[in-house]
């Protein structure tokens, strides 16, 4: 099991996010490590001033007012406005995907339409498979007729050689 | 000897070197998702839980706190930058670094880690 000191964000998506924010500016090895750490920190830091609030309010989960709070008394109030338009966004996101689930059930049909269109597409494959079933009895019908006539007509001629 | 380098010289020399990003070529909810954060919910879920007194953090709050280390990478590196310029320097290094954390008091929870 990963130690908790091992775990880390990935490098590359830190890498991405300083070539952003400092495009074409050259950051030794060294210093990219650091940042990688200190995000580390940084986490442990909110999440557990969050935490504090979080159970000063009674409360067992951690929520987003919590966190905005712990940045606030952490020194990083400056992050809050940014946080709080992102969220906005990522509720949005949430509720995007919840209307996108329930798509298949508003097609514009009511249920109970769909329901009888089930059924009728059910009666027709079962006439179809009637249908199909009748065709293969007659046709085996017709084969067992062919090879009776077949047979009477070989023991006629048996007979007749017999007699004749 | 460092310079006092501004808040808009730094976005100046930005501004020369910046290149346009090209765009995720990912399509439909994925691209909206990705846009939001960069950084992977998952791990930073399983870090926040490593804490012990931590019972539970909702869905939102991770996704607040990834936001949150973003803006902070993205302020630190800003303000090290700063100090890179001051010197005269094109590449940043630790010392930079260090020198922001000294500077700046809502920095010096990182004191520990830095060595």
């Amino acid at each position: 099991m990963a130690d908790e000191d091992d775990l880390n964000l990935p490098r590359a998506a830190i890498n991405k996010l300083i070539r952003e924010t400092l495009p074409q500016v050259r950051v030794s090895n060294e210093a990219r490590e650091l940042i990688v750490t200190c995000c580390n920190e940084f986490i442990h830091l909110v999440s557990s001033e969050a935490n504090e609030i979080c159970n000063k309010n009674t409360k067992k989960t951690i929520m987003p007012e919590h966190v905005l709070d712990a940045l606030e008394s952490l020194g990083f109030g400056s992050y809050v406005e940014e946080c709080r338009e992102v969220l906005v966004e990522c509720k949005h996101v949430a509720l995007k995907k919840r209307r996108g689930s329930s798509r298949l059930e508003n097609l514009g049909i009511p249920e109970e339409e769909l329901l009888r269109q089930q059924q009728e597409l059910f009666a027709q494959a079962r006439q179809q498979q009637l249908e199909q079933e009748q065709q293969e009895w007659f046709q085996q019908q017709m084969e067992l007729q062919q090879e009776g006539l077949a047979q009477e007509s070989n023991e006629a001629l048996h007979t007749m050689e017999e007699n004749g | 000897m460092s310079e006092e380098v501004t808040d808009s010289e730094v976005k100046e020399s930005l501004n020369e070197n910046s290149e346009t990003v090209p765009e995720d070529t990912e399509s439909g909810e994925a691209e909206k998702t990705e846009k939001l954060t960069r950084l992977p919910l998952a791990r930073i879920r399983t870090l926040i839980k490593a804490d012990q007194d931590v019972t539970i953090a909702s869905q939102e709050s991770v996704f607040l706190i990834a936001k949150a280390t973003e803006i902070f990478v993205q302020t630190m590196a800003k303000e090290i930058y700063r100090v890179t310029q001051g010197q005269k320097r094109k590449t940043v290094y630790k010392k930079d670094f260090d020198s922001v954390v000294e500077m700046m008091d809502e920095y010096a929870f990182l004191e520990g880690a830095i060595d």
